[in-house]
């Protein structure tokens, strides 16, 4: 059997034009039942989702630490239970969106979440990848403590400010932007 | 009536207080926050960084600034802050930015503001209902995603201690 991280790979090649026979009838199939599909497909269709993931994807220094946040996230993906803790609310859908688009596509969201310390709503990778929480220790720069937009999705970018000089043993990125959706006709 | 030496010297004494009030006036209250609203967008050519925005030329390459290769500032304000009493700064779109400095801590030395925020716009559900940071002094965070004409507004906001 399938795992959820092989399913959102799929739906991902799906998105991009990339199946066809019995694996594009199989994303179909999961499409017209699983809202989350839906939604991760249309993600892949933001051009803003893709600019990131293919920028992040060249960021090799961020790469290390994937399986592990990917298992968890795809293991809370699964079943009823975890289904409606993810769907507490779109700014937590938002950030675990992109956070599940880049972590079926390989790229560690460490970088992306390290400051991020949401306390509540918190955001799922931090919840369940305690390597994630414990960088709380620092205390330079910027720390993100609580996020709350109901009516509009919201990433969070950390920034540095020396882009293609991360590494792992670089210091703590300094800022955070946080990108607020704001489609015409939002409310 | 008043001899005239002596008037000279009320007036300087008038001239010379009223002089050190507009002084004081002109010292920014601090700490205070500064809000910068940038416009980012997509144009042809390579990028273009207002001269008013230097310290944003190392984030160019980052996301999701990448995405942009113009950026304008638009606005930007120094509003004194203090604990408990939020300061409003209306936008160029109309919405209102609420900022509010909750605390102040000392963590090895260096100043952490906790900060809250909010983005408002009249008639319609708030863009941004909350949003709380913990900064250090002078280190600026960004709330950006807003539409304007044809871009994108990125605010820089920072405590100027």
């Amino acid at each position: 059997m399938k795992t959820e991280r092989d399913d959102a790979l799929e739906l991902m090649a799906f998105a991009d034009g990339q199946l066809d026979g019995e694996a594009k009838e199989r994303a179909q199939r999961r499409l017209e039942t699983d809202p989350l599909a839906r939604e991760l497909v249309a993600q892949m269709h933001d051009v803003r989702v893709k600019a990131w993931l293919e920028d992040a994807a060249d960021e090799q220094a961020l790469r290390g630490g994937a399986d592990h946040i990917a298992d968890a996230v795809f293991v809370r993906l699964g079943g009823a239970a975890g289904r409606s803790a993810f769907f507490v609310g779109r700014v937590r859908r938002g950030v675990a969106l992109v956070a599940a688009l880049a972590l079926a596509a390989g790229i560690p969201l460490v970088g992306f979440v390290r400051r991020a310390f949401l306390r509540a709503p918190a955001p799922v990778a931090a919840q369940l990848d305690p390597r994630v929480t414990s960088l709380r220790s620092s205390s330079a720069g910027v720390e993100l403590d609580e996020i709350d937009s109901p009516s509009h999705d919201v990433s969070v970018f950390e920034i540095s400010g020396a882009a293609g000089e991360l590494a792992a043993n670089a210091p703590p990125p300094s800022s955070v932007v946080i990108w607020i959706d704001d489609k015409p006709g939002a409310p | 009536m008043i001899s005239r030496p002596r008037f000279e010297m009320a007036a300087l004494s008038l001239t010379i207080a009223l002089g050190a009030a507009e002084l004081q006036a002109g010292v920014p209250s601090r700490p205070a926050v500064e809000i910068s609203v940038i416009q980012a967008s997509l144009t042809d050519g390579g990028l273009t960084l207002d001269s008013q925005l230097p310290d944003l030329a190392r984030h160019t390459r980052e996301q999701p600034f990448l995405r942009f290769n113009t950026f304008k500032l638009l606005d930007r304000r120094e509003l004194p802050i203090q604990v408990g009493k939020p300061v409003v700064d209306t936008l160029v779109n109309g919405r209102t930015l609420e900022v509010t400095l909750l605390d102040v801590a000392d963590r090895g030395g260096d100043k952490r503001f906790h900060l809250r925020a909010g983005i408002d716009e009249p008639g319609k559900q708030a863009l941004l209902k909350l949003l709380e940071v913990t900064a250090g002094a002078n280190d600026p965070f960004f709330v950006a995603g807003q539409a304007f004409r044809g871009g994108t507004l990125f605010l820089e906001i920072v405590v100027r201690p």
